[in-house]
């Protein structure tokens, strides 16, 4: 994909902001998307999984280089720097989950990986574009 | 994708990307047990941790909760992962980074807050 492309990518489709619930220029926006957190979280995985082309962009315009892209969609999370380093770490917790079913007294221990580096995107809520991306209005107003 | 579904639905789209510098991935311990031991801290003390509980996606169809820890110490018996290398011998590279939420240099103190779980208590983990 063209470098200009790319640029225009990160301006429309990523974002660094975050809604503060506690603050009052973003407090309303944040507390009507906690309100549907589950469907937020859904919705945004759906659609990475209806646009993977758009999404790959997406992460090349982050700025993710195209062999950890493709290392995430074989399993290992963006910010593991190998699929070895990251192999290393589940042999790690296979040997670790039996001492921690004895020392908490629980049975069938088991690890999930979880966090924006396993998407490659947040599901946090509350992070995320706050303003509407055709027409940079403010999302409160935007709705 | 058409410019009506950007306008009513763009917090629907995945716009914050993982950072390629800082971000990381929270480790969710998956246990039978972890319910019945955070009822029972919380039935003892409505402060106790797991403080905090998440939303998550669990599959297609099917959401759950994950419990997170202020201070992961507070919530297990093992006050002993302090050292992690008496829990798992075997990890000669990763107590650096899945230290429990302790901080190596500083052995017994607590030093992230995300940890975030799945049924109990996680680990916070950056692999670079």
């Amino acid at each position: 994909m063209p470098a200009e492309n790319l640029e225009e990518l990160q301006k429309t489709h990523v974002s660094t902001e975050y809604l503060d619930k506690k603050h009052p220029d973003t407090a309303n926006e944040a507390k009507a998307r906690l309100k549907k957190t589950r469907q937020l979280q859904y919705t945004r995985w759906k659609w990475a999984v209806d646009n993977v082309k758009t999404y790959i962009n997406v992460l090349r315009a982050a700025g993710h280089p195209d062999v950890s892209i493709q290392n995430m969609f074989d399993g290992t999370p963006l910010c593991f720097p190998s699929p070895e380093a990251y192999s290393e770490l589940r042999k790690g917790l296979k040997e670790l989950a039996p001492a921690i079913e004895k020392e908490m007294g629980w049975n069938g221990c088991g690890f999930i990986i979880t966090g924006s580096s396993v998407p490659g995107f947040s599901q946090n809520p509350c992070k995320g574009h706050a303003v509407c991306i055709v027409c940079r209005v403010p999302a409160v107003v935007a709705r | 994708m058409t410019s009506e579904l950007l306008l009513n639905n763009f917090q629907e789209l995945p716009s914050k990307i993982t950072d390629p510098a800082k971000s990381d991935v929270d480790i969710c311990i998956v246990a039978d047990g972890v319910n019945a031991t955070v009822a029972e801290n919380s039935a003892a003390d409505e402060n106790a941790e797991p403080r905090k509980h998440f939303p998550t996606t669990c599959s297609p169809y099917l959401t759950g909760v994950r419990f997170g820890c202020k201070d992961l110490s507070a919530f297990c018996k093992c006050a002993a992962v302090r050292d992690c290398s008496a829990v798992a011998t075997n990890l000669p590279e990763w107590p650096r980074y899945a230290n429990f939420g302790l901080n190596a240099s500083t052995p017994g103190v607590p030093c992230r807050v995300e940890q975030e779980t799945s049924r109990g208590v996680a680990i916070h983990v950056r692999g670079g």
